[in-house]
């Protein structure tokens, strides 16, 4: 081998070119390879980034094995069984040809996630934005190769490829939206959505990619999205966004209604929809809700009854999520419902003037004025079961609940310590407080969810009006439940629990862009955890977002930065000059 | 080889050239360095990376044009042919000489890097301090990482650059049209990668090929922060197929 190599044909003959072709052909299908290997294995790149975010969490995988891939698997078999019968009337598809005969169409037993991206694919990785959502999309479909698929499609050069998601989404579709499709069903996700913002600059300060995947696949893989309708016919006034987005996140579409609440409305926003909605979230009121108003003859005046259309709605598997502040004013109508619940507001009576309770700890609160109070999580009943995988880990996540009215049982609710020594099955390890009513075969109970230390105080017009104890905190936030249990047979062998839920909150800033985009308060894995229960949907809870790193120097003035500029220019080249003018010299006269 | 390497370092530092390299370098890369990241008022180094390559599309061929093409011009050639190595180590010691004082100085250049540090320790220091830092989810400071990551980049990409400086000078008759031809190529592997980020070629397969065989799109990996393993083998496997035609051109003229 060693005569042949050194042989001279080899050198500079005629097989030398051969040779060098060779080995440059091998040199090139080396990297061929290893190119092809980085797009199916993730152990070929390393994540240097300090917020890991090209990396996919353990936990979204998990997420998505345990959702998706069960979700896939059932839906593959149905598809199967179906197709081995030939379809099954009258859910067989059938397409008409030309002369009137139905055809089966079979399903698609090997269905996939399909992550759609609008633009080729390295026009998408040039993009510093894009970059980092198509790296989250490569590498879920490298983690579950068998149920997600990464495709692009340019919608410059060929726009009919996406008209179907024209036709049914309200939104048009850019170069940098993605589509996450299975089977008929699909989310547009426009590329903002992947980032969290700061409302005040609008710079991207975070990337969601991780949550955003998660939340489109699950919604897509069952088989519909619950609608979450938004108040805002009684002057609510939002913050910022940042609530919204959470309810998104958490798999709701968002509907808003400027009209009064009726049954007809709802009916509109879910035939427009196309789904159920579950969920109606009243923030921050300004004005009260509606009754049905007669006058002293008994003339009805106004037939629109908001109070009655909640109450019908709260009487489905529906739920209502109600925040006020100690700026909110009285509303009476509103107020007296959410009693019913068991829900009452703090306020304070003197010389003819109501003013709100705002709850005030200056030895734990976030901020020096003492307002913005750190909540203590409670542990037993629904609100301990609600927070069970937040208070699992070692250093549980703070939840603020800044300028907060506190909230208390109402009057028809009687107070009850749960003792779980007394009962052979506990519900609970540790006994608990809550409020429970029944009448009229109505049951409903109003559990606590996070509650104030013992040193807060309530502070109304200036004045402390009130104090917390040991055995007797501020309520920042509650949730109630009415239990149903339905029987589906006569003979009572089989029977259905529906349970309604209403969470209220005194705190509208508790849910704001300041708390709500932290990775370091629970607010909103507090609001993801709560939306499993109130919304009977997976949501992707624990998927934190990623905060893109501040790299502002914030302290360096110009002539700082100038005298390190001149020092770091010349220290070091003048030393290497002077070194070698020296060191040359010397050579020269030695 | 050990010996052609001790002879390329020593010829490095008894002629100016050494020494001219390692002042224009450092100052070069302390400027853009400033410009980049104190003078911006950020930590953030990618761009620094950056222009630094482009800075070496004209100080790398000072290194590497006089290798080859002096030995030429001197007429030292023969006696470099006729020597009892290989070509192989020949070539590797003028290789590694020139990598050794690239390499050097890339490393000096990070001192550079120390002022940030500095300013990082007193900005947090000073947030500590005022109660509202907390470091499990705020960073402040350079992204260490990924400077690491970047370097490694810069060294593997400069170490191409330089086989292919050698290559061109092994063609040429003098070092002044090895180094023009050098910066002339250099520059076209870069201007190929701005011309394809700028969506210039409508074709999705062309674009993919030239983004493939580019040199700067292989760094975008590391300036993002990933160490991609694949970059690595491009960077190691396009310097060794110059490094090895180097020694067949030498090889057929050693022989024929």
């Amino acid at each position: 081998m060693k005569k042949q190599y050194n042989g001279k044909k080899l050198r500079y003959g005629s097989a030398s070119l051969l040779l060098t072709v060779a080995i440059v052909t091998a040199v090139i299908l080396l990297n061929v390879c290893a190119s092809a290997l980085s797009g199916i294995a993730s152990f070929m790149y390393l994540d240097m980034t300090v917020e890991e975010i090209y990396t996919v969490s353990d936990e979204c995988y998990d997420l998505l094995k345990k959702e998706m891939v069960s979700r896939i698997d059932e839906i593959r078999a149905f598809n199967k069984q179906y197709n081995e019968n030939g379809g099954t009337s009258p859910q067989r598809d059938a397409v008409s040809d030309a002369e009137g005969d139905t055809e089966f169409v079979p399903r698609d037993e090997n269905i996939k996630v399909n992550i759609r991206f609008m633009n080729d694919k390295d026009i998408l990785l040039e993009d510093s934005t894009m970059n980092l959502v198509l790296n989250t999309a490569l590498e879920i479909e490298k983690e579950f190769p068998d149920y997600v698929e990464v495709s692009y499609i340019n919608i410059n050069k060929n726009p009919s490829a996406v008209q179907k998601y024209l036709t049914t989404s309200l939104s048009t579709i850019s170069k940098t939206d993605v589509v996450v499709e299975f089977g008929s069903e699909f989310r547009l996700v426009a590329e903002k959505r992947f980032f969290l913002f700061d409302s005040a600059t609008d710079r991207a300060i975070a990337y969601n990619g991780e949550k955003q995947f998660a939340s489109a696949i699950l919604a897509i893989t069952r088989s519909e999205s619950p609608i979450c309708l938004v108040d805002m016919a009684h002057g609510e006034a939002f913050h910022d966004t940042a609530l919204l987005y959470t309810l998104e996140d958490a798999g709701f579409e968002i509907a808003i209604t400027e009209d009064y609440l009726t049954d007809k409305v709802i009916e509109d926003v879910e035939k427009e929809y196309g789904g159920d909605v579950r969920l109606i979230l009243i923030y921050n009121p300004n004005s009260d809700f509606l009754v049905e108003t007669k006058s002293a003859s008994g003339e009805v005046i106004s037939d629109i009854d908001e109070i009655d259309t909640l109450d019908r709605f709260l009487d489905g598997k529906s739920s209502m999520m109600v925040f006020l502040s100690p700026q909110s004013p009285v509303l009476p109508n509103l107020e007296e419902y959410l009693e019913e619940w068991g829900i009452s507001f703090d306020r304070h009576t003197e010389n003819g003037t109501t003013s709100s309770h705002m709850i005030k700890d200056t030895s734990n609160s976030l901020t020096s004025d003492g307002f913005s109070p750190v909540a203590q999580y409670v542990t037993g009943g629904l609100g301990g079961q609600i927070t069970t995988d937040m208070r699992s880990v070692s250093f549980p996540k703070k939840l603020i609940f800044r300028n907060a009215m506190p909230i208390s049982y109402s009057s028809t609710y009687q107070e009850t310590t749960y003792d779980p020594s007394t009962s052979e099955n506990p519900s609970s390890d540790e006994p608990y407080v809550f409020g429970n009513y029944y009448k009229n075969g109505v049951s409903r109970a109003i559990y606590d969810l996070f509650v104030s230390s013992k040193d807060a105080v309530a502070m109304a017009n200036g004045k402390n009006v009130a104090s917390a104890g040991e055995f007797d905190p501020f309520r920042f936030m509650t949730v109630s439940c009415e239990m149903r249990v339905t029987q589906e047979d006569d003979l009572g062998l089989s029977s259905i629990q529906e349970n309604s839920y209403v969470l209220a909150c005194g705190s509208t800033e508790f849910a704001t862009e300041a708390y709500l985009q932290s990775a370091v308060y629970g607010n909103t894995d507090f609001l993801l955890s709560a939306l499993t229960v109130i919304g009977r949907e997976p949501v992707p809870v624990g998927l934190l977002h990623k905060a893109f790193g501040d790299y502002s120097i914030d302290s360096l003035t110009t002539a700082a930065a100038t005298t390190w500029t001149v020092l770091l220019t010349a220290i070091p080249a003048a030393a290497a000059l002077v070194t070698g003018t020296v060191i040359l010299v010397k050579r020269k006269y030695a | 080889m050990l010996a052609i390497y001790k002879k390329e370092m020593r010829s490095y530092f008894i002629t100016p050239i050494g020494y001219v390299y390692v002042g224009i370098f450092l100052a070069v890369a302390a400027l853009l360095f400033s410009y980049t990241t104190l003078l911006s008022s950020s930590y953030d180094t990618s761009s620094y990376f950056i222009y630094l390559i482009i800075s070496f599309i004209v100080m790398l061929p000072l290194l590497t044009m006089k290798l080859f093409a002096e030995e030429k011009k001197l007429r030292t050639e023969q006696l470099l042919l006729t020597a009892p190595i290989s070509i192989t180590s020949m070539v590797l010691g003028k290789f590694f000489a020139a990598l050794t004082l690239f390499a050097g100085t890339t490393l000096i250049s990070c001192l550079n890097l120390i002022p940030l540090y500095v300013i990082a320790f007193e900005e947090r220091a000073a947030a500590e301090l005022s109660g509202n830092y907390s470091s499990a989810s705020e960073h402040i400071g350079p992204a260490s990482a990924e400077i690491v990551g970047c370097l490694i980049g810069v060294l593997l990409l400069g170490a191409a650059f330089l086989a292919i400086g050698i290559f061109i000078s092994s063609l040429c008759e003098n070092q002044l049209s090895a180094a023009v031809i050098t910066i002339g190529v250099l520059l076209l592997m870069v201007v190929l990668n701005f011309v394809n980020s700028a969506k210039l070629i409508d074709s999705y397969v062309i674009r993919f090929i030239i983004d493939w065989v580019s040199v700067l799109s292989r760094f975008t990996y590391f300036r993002a922060g990933v160490f991609d393993i694949a970059s690595l083998i491009y960077y190691l496997s396009l310097t060794s197929v110059f490094l090895f035609l180097t020694v067949r051109v030498y090889e057929k003229r050693r022989w024929s």
